[in-house]
């Protein structure tokens, strides 16, 4: 599978803050790759330096194989970039806002547009200045799905909006996921859960980790080791790196396995304890995984 | 071409009410024009002021649709061409703030009776000029900012900037150059280059700022150019300013018959406390063809001595030469700053000479188109794009003569009166301006009127003599041998 966005080493320097600090990622084709971390992580920067609205300061990016510091009219035709924070000509009607921009792109599809008006229920009559922060975003969506780009760039869509608008947006993200590639930037976990299909984790400008969500999810386990006596855990000086969040009571342990194995997390876990009464093992959803990976660093993580 | 035009389109749909407000006070302009003796006195000044600040605040809404600095617009992500997009913003400046204005000027040209030649020209060329040091200069600042209130504050650093340099250098330069003033027909000279210079800038920022968008270099580029504007506007070097004039003039060819001498006359007289020096410069032309007057402005002339050294001297003033074909003998003073320097080069040179170098400007002006006109209270055409008239409430109730001309006043005129018994001439001669443009001020009135005279006349008759417009012509003199008189040494100056 090929990549679509591709960084090595990305670096942005505003003065003396790094916003974003060697940063390695690749989105392949086909993916909804879910870019999550804190506010103030680089997620944002990362995605301007991609879509050349910042250049980088070091390293370098590729996106749909053309370096990012010369993404120019020609690759815009075949990307779609929504943002929380982009300021759209609020005195256009969505319908002019819609007309205006289909002679920019040669693969406008005005029967995809009027079908994504009518699912998002936009009021094409409407200045795009009396619409809601909700409304307005599912504007910029169909401005940008109408034509049916290749990657779709997504930089906090869901932030503040309403539970019925998200899902209508995810809906919309879904329903296009079949020709177009996703990045989508939150630091809501719950917002891009259900939908992505990979998942970046970003802090303090450097990418912990980037895998597919479902490996990233079998490999968390919440654990819970009911023991008779914990004396005996403080008998062991070391715990395996892949378990975080070690809680102990008098007999019970908690923790979270990273590496989850069933064989060799209950081997471990033996080796560990010795004689047990119970083992609980639970998946874990993603906003729990990153609460532990925010909490805990993520340098054994991965 | 076809994204220019679809950009434009979207622009003039985004700004056709602020258009037609400026449409309004473009109409209102015209009417206020025509009806100067209109009740409504406030409305004159009311079309003259909201002018400009209309077409600055539809250039500005224009350029900001689609501002350049920031990273939050719409339209970076989108397939924007930047050549597109600064090519409608530069049509719609001409078609919609421009060619408006320039119908509003041209209409009340043509209903004021101007001849179309030279007017419409003219006009087009004040037009020109000022899309290019007003208009563009103001999508220049727009388009490195990226809304209202930043561009109000980059225009008040704009104001404050070449005021700081004018506070801080005014007054050390003028000390400086107290006898060298700039020539009168060098004055258009600073206020070009300074054009010239923006006009360059300008176009360099806004090529820089929507191909590549470097928001901070630009911005430092501008105010580079702001500082540097200002001491050009400030100072000329003499050399600048008598190149471009000798550039645009014409090499004084033999066969014209106009022979030109100068016979410097430098006189040094050593004193105790430092020697003085004087010199006057007279200057003889003859063979000015018949019926022409020859116009020689203060003109500069360079002493040269030993080691490169150089000493610069003005000639006293202007003069125009009337009598001909008579030889004329102008004589002027010239001033020294620096006695040392003759000084100096009389004591090393033997024969107590120096070697000199004049740039001489001439302007031979045609003979004059002269008509005998009937004033009453309203413009008649006096001929040379003129229009003449007697004002009788003008200047608060006084009575003048006023005359005036379609954009600007680019050659010389003269008007001769008459009144009583025996016939008394008052003449009136506007100075002699010769810009290289047509125009030379950035005004919106596409009309400029002088007054030009005030005496009562019994009689409505006059006489209009308009000269121009002038041949230029440029002659350098090397003057080889300089004579200095050393006069006796005595205790003190007289």
């Amino acid at each position: 599978m090929s990549t679509v966005i591709s960084a090595t080493g990305l670096t942005k320097r505003f003065r003396r803050t790094e916003a974003v600090d060697g940063l390695n990622l690749e989105v392949s084709e086909g993916s909804i790759f879910g870019l999550i971390g804190p506010n103030g992580a680089g997620k944002t920067t990362t995605i301007k330096v991609l879509m050349n609205i910042h250049k980088p300061t070091a390293g370098h990016a590729e996106v749909l194989g053309v370096d990012s510091r010369r993404i120019g009219p020609a690759e815009f035709t075949k990307i779609g970039y929504v943002s929380e924070s982009q300021e759209l000509p609020e005195w256009m009607t969505v319908e002019y806002f819609l007309s205006y921009l289909k002679p920019f792109y040669p693969t406008w599809d005005d029967a995809r547009a009027s079908e994504l008006v009518r699912q998002f229920d936009l009021p094409l009559k409407r200045q795009l200045k009396h619409l809601s922060r909700g409304m307005k975003m599912k504007a910029a969506l169909v401005s940008s799905l109408a034509y049916r780009p290749k990657l779709l760039v997504l930089d906090e869509p869901f932030s503040g909006l309403d539970p019925m608008v998200r899902e209508d947006l995810a809906e919309g993200l879904v329903d296009s996921a079949d020709e177009t590639s996703i990045l989508v930037s939150s630091h809501d976990l719950g917002d891009i859960e259900s939908f992505s299909s990979h998942i970046g984790y970003i802090e303090n400008g450097k990418l912990r980790f980037s895998e597919e969500m479902s490996s990233l999810t079998s490999r968390f386990r919440e654990i819970e080791v009911t023991v008779e006596s914990t004396a005996k855990i403080f008998q062991n000086h070391r715990w395996p790196h892949t378990w975080l969040r070690p809680d102990t009571t008098p007999a019970v342990v908690r923790f979270v396995e990273s590496q989850f194995d069933p064989e060799r997390t209950q081997n471990d876990i033996r080796s560990m304890f010795g004689d047990l009464v119970q083992i609980s093992v639970n998946p874990m959803p993603l906003r729990a995984i990153f609460v532990t990976l925010a909490r805990t660093g993520t340098k054994t993580a991965a | 071409m076809k994204q220019l035009i679809h950009i434009f389109k979207k622009d003039f749909r985004h700004l056709w009410s602020e258009l037609l407000l400026f449409a309004a006070f473009l109409g209102l302009y015209v009417w206020t024009e025509l009806h100067p003796d209109t009740a409504f006195i406030t409305l004159p000044v009311l079309a003259k002021v909201m002018i400009p600040i209309g077409a600055a605040y539809v250039i500005v809404r224009l350029v900001h649709a689609e501002a350049i600095p920031g990273h939050n617009q719409f339209w970076l992500t989108r397939p924007y061409r930047w050549r597109s997009l600064l090519g409608a913003k530069l049509v719609f400046i001409l078609l919609c703030v421009n060619l408006p204005m320039f119908a509003a000027r041209a209409t009340l040209l043509l209903l004021q009776d101007f001849p179309l030649s030279p007017g419409l020209l003219n006009l087009a060329w004040s037009q020109l000029e000022m899309t290019a040091v007003i208009f563009l200069p103001l999508a220049a600042i727009a388009a490195l900012t990226a809304g209202l209130a930043s561009f109000i504050s980059a225009l008040i650093v704009g104001i404050l900037v070449p005021a700081g340099v004018l506070v801080l250098f005014q007054y050390p330069y003028f000390q400086r150059a107290t006898f060298f003033g700039p020539v009168e027909t060098d004055n258009w000279i600073p206020g070009f280059y300074a054009s010239v210079m923006m006009v360059l800038v300008v176009g360099g920022l806004l090529y820089g700022q929507y191909k590549s968008r470097r928001n901070w270099l630009s911005r430092v580029v501008a105010l580079v150019t702001l500082v540097a504007g200002s001491m050009i506007c400030l100072h000329v070097p003499q050399a600048m300013s008598a190149g471009l004039n000798a550039w645009i003039a014409e090499p004084l060819p033999e066969n014209t018959g106009i022979q030109l001498r100068l016979t410097p006359e430098m006189e040094m007289q050593p004193f105790k406390d430092g020697s003085f020096v004087s010199s006057r410069m007279p200057v003889s032309i003859s063979g000015v063809p018949e019926g022409h007057l020859i116009y020689v402005p203060r003109f500069p002339v360079t002493f040269k001595g030993d080691g490169g050294r150089a000493q610069a001297w003005f000639s006293g003033w202007s003069s125009l030469y009337r009598p001909q074909p008579a030889v004329v003998n102008y004589q002027s003073k010239a001033f020294t700053t620096d006695p040392s320097f003759v000084s100096v080069q009389v004591a090393n040179s033997r024969g107590r000479s120096l070697h000199a170098q004049a740039s001489v400007d001439l302007y031979l002006f045609p003979p004059a188109i002269t008509k005998k006109v009937r004033l009453g209270n309203t413009p008649a055409n006096v001929g040379g794009g003129f229009q003449c008239y007697f004002n009788l409430l003008a200047g608060g109730g006084f009575r003048s003569t006023r005359c005036r001309s379609a954009v600007g006043w680019p050659f010389m005129m003269r008007v001769s009166m008459t009144r009583g018994e025996p016939a008394e001439t008052k003449t009136y001669e506007d100075e002699s301006q010769y810009p290289l443009v047509p125009s030379n001020n950035f005004t919106l009135s596409s009309v400029e009127e002088r007054s030009v005279g005030w005496a009562e006349p019994v009689s409505p008759e006059f006489t209009v003599s308009i000269l121009g417009p002038p041949r230029h012509f440029h002659r350098e003199v090397d003057l080889d041998e300089v004579h200095v008189t050393l006069l006796p040494a005595t205790e003190r100056r007289q």
